[in-house]
């Protein structure tokens, strides 16, 4: 029992390391500029395998969300690991901008309006 | 009497609500404006936004002006778009510039940064909420021009080409977008704000993504910028390693040394370099370097064994 859970995680955490498309490309060997900087910046460095899962979490969001799957793993690549972990965060808070509407606001604005001069 | 307190307190409230409460103290009461000289990109192209498309919309303003010249709000709108949330969310642009083979640039949160990133030539994409902190309307635009003796603020937005903005009134509306900026260069130009950390992660995320042609630009850029930096060296080298050129990565690395002669990074990346040409000996001596400028640290502690049982 113990053992295929074992073998089930493992199985499912290769996957995630070996599928290409949501893997910034490691080195087994040099150091890579984004590591340094990263520490330069603020003295961090992630584990590789966290950052794995949390490109994952954040693509299958982005389907959740309505983006295409295909679409959804280069928008994952072309991302950081610092903007993924926002993501992570909170893609459902985080400020979407969209432009033209008619907000709250507006809405606010009109009921008060009413309310000074209508009543 | 009270019958008509009553919806005048409810108004007096809900406009305190509308005005933000905003309690964080604005720049522009102590900006400078006589440091300033009145700056319009007018050249700066103009994608009226369709629904919900102000981001596809600014992000194409900022790379055709960069030199993407065949780029359109069509072509990012499946690259930036979150249909459930009918917007489009940061990290989203900033990838999709990439995609681009651009080098974005978070400004540092000010309007001087803004404004000195203008008089340079660049229109800087903002995050603006038009609404208030707790009824948020989200709205990307792109600011082309600053008037200091009007204090107006120039941008196009939305679906107008030249929308004018006070300067207070623009403050407003990018607080609350907690003054998120971004500036698009051509490739092998630095923003005019540019610090050199900032600037390097933005080229080393480029080099992440292995577009190497893009991130070499950038390093070679900052090379020129910050000639006492070792990081765009170092990053040229890691480059010139990722593509098999291991001869001019050991020249990158080198160079990286002469600028920060302690950093046990470069020595260890070095040996690496050296090894994989088949100088064992030399890469043992760099592989030392590195474990000795840092005889506790997880990785170039064990540089010497590492170099050694390497293949």
């Amino acid at each position: 029992m113990n053992k295929s859970i074992a073998l089930g995680t493992s199985l499912i955490l290769t996957s995630f390391i070996l599928n290409p498309a949501v893997m910034p490309t490691a080195n087994a060997d040099i150091v890579a500029t984004h590591e340094v900087v990263a520490e330069q910046q603020s003295g961090l460095n992630r584990a590789q395998l966290t950052e794995q899962l949390q490109r994952e979490d954040v693509r299958e969001q982005l389907v959740r969300f309505g983006v295409d799957p295909e679409e959804a793993i280069a928008r994952v690549a072309s991302m950081t690991d610092q903007e993924i972990m926002e993501l992570t965060a909170g893609i459902d808070q985080m400020p979407a901008g969209a432009g033209i509407s008619v907000g709250t606001s507006v809405i606010l604005i009109g009921i008060i309006i009413w309310l000074i001069f209508f009543r | 009497m009270t019958a008509r307190f009553f919806p005048m307190l409810i108004a007096l409230l809900g406009l305190s609500i509308l005005t933000g409460c905003a309690s964080a103290p604005m720049q522009h009461r102590t900006l400078n404006t006589a440091e300033f000289t009145p700056v319009e990109l007018v050249n700066t192209p103009f994608f009226p936004q369709d629904a919900y498309q102000c981001g596809p919309a600014a992000l194409a303003t900022v790379l055709v002006v960069s030199g993407v010249d065949d780029m359109t709000p069509d072509v990012l709108k499946p690259q930036v778009y979150l249909p459930e949330r009918e917007g489009s969310l940061q990290p989203e642009l900033l990838g999709a510039a990439r995609r681009a083979d651009r080098i974005p640039y978070p400004i540092q949160p000010q309007l001087a940064a803004l404004f000195t990133e203008l008089e340079a030539g660049h229109p800087v994409l903002v995050l603006q909420n038009l609404g208030v902190q707790r009824w948020p309307r989200w709205h990307y635009a792109v600011v082309i021009g600053f008037d200091p003796q009007r204090e107006e603020v120039i941008l196009r937005s939305g679906t107008t080409e030249r929308e004018v903005m006070s300067l207070r009134r623009f403050e407003q509306t990018w607080q609350l977008g907690a003054y998120w900026g971004v500036v698009v260069t051509e490739p092998g130009q630095i923003p005019a704000t540019a610090e050199p950390v900032r600037y390097l992660a933005a080229v080393s995320a480029l080099e992440q993504q292995q577009r190497f042609d893009t991130a070499i630009k950038g390093y070679e850029a900052a090379l020129r910028r910050w000639p006492r930096e070792y990081t765009p060296a170092f990053g040229l080298g890691n480059i010139a390693y990722q593509q098999g050129r291991y001869a001019d990565a050991e020249m990158h690395y080198y160079h990286a040394t002469e600028l920060a002669a302690e950093e046990p990074v470069i020595y260890f990346n070095l040996a690496w370099a050296l090894l994989r040409q088949g100088k064992r000996d030399e890469a043992m001596l760099a592989a030392e370097i590195a474990q000795m400028l840092a005889p506790d640290h997880d990785r170039y502690g064990n540089a010497v064994a590492v170099i050694e049982s390497a293949d």
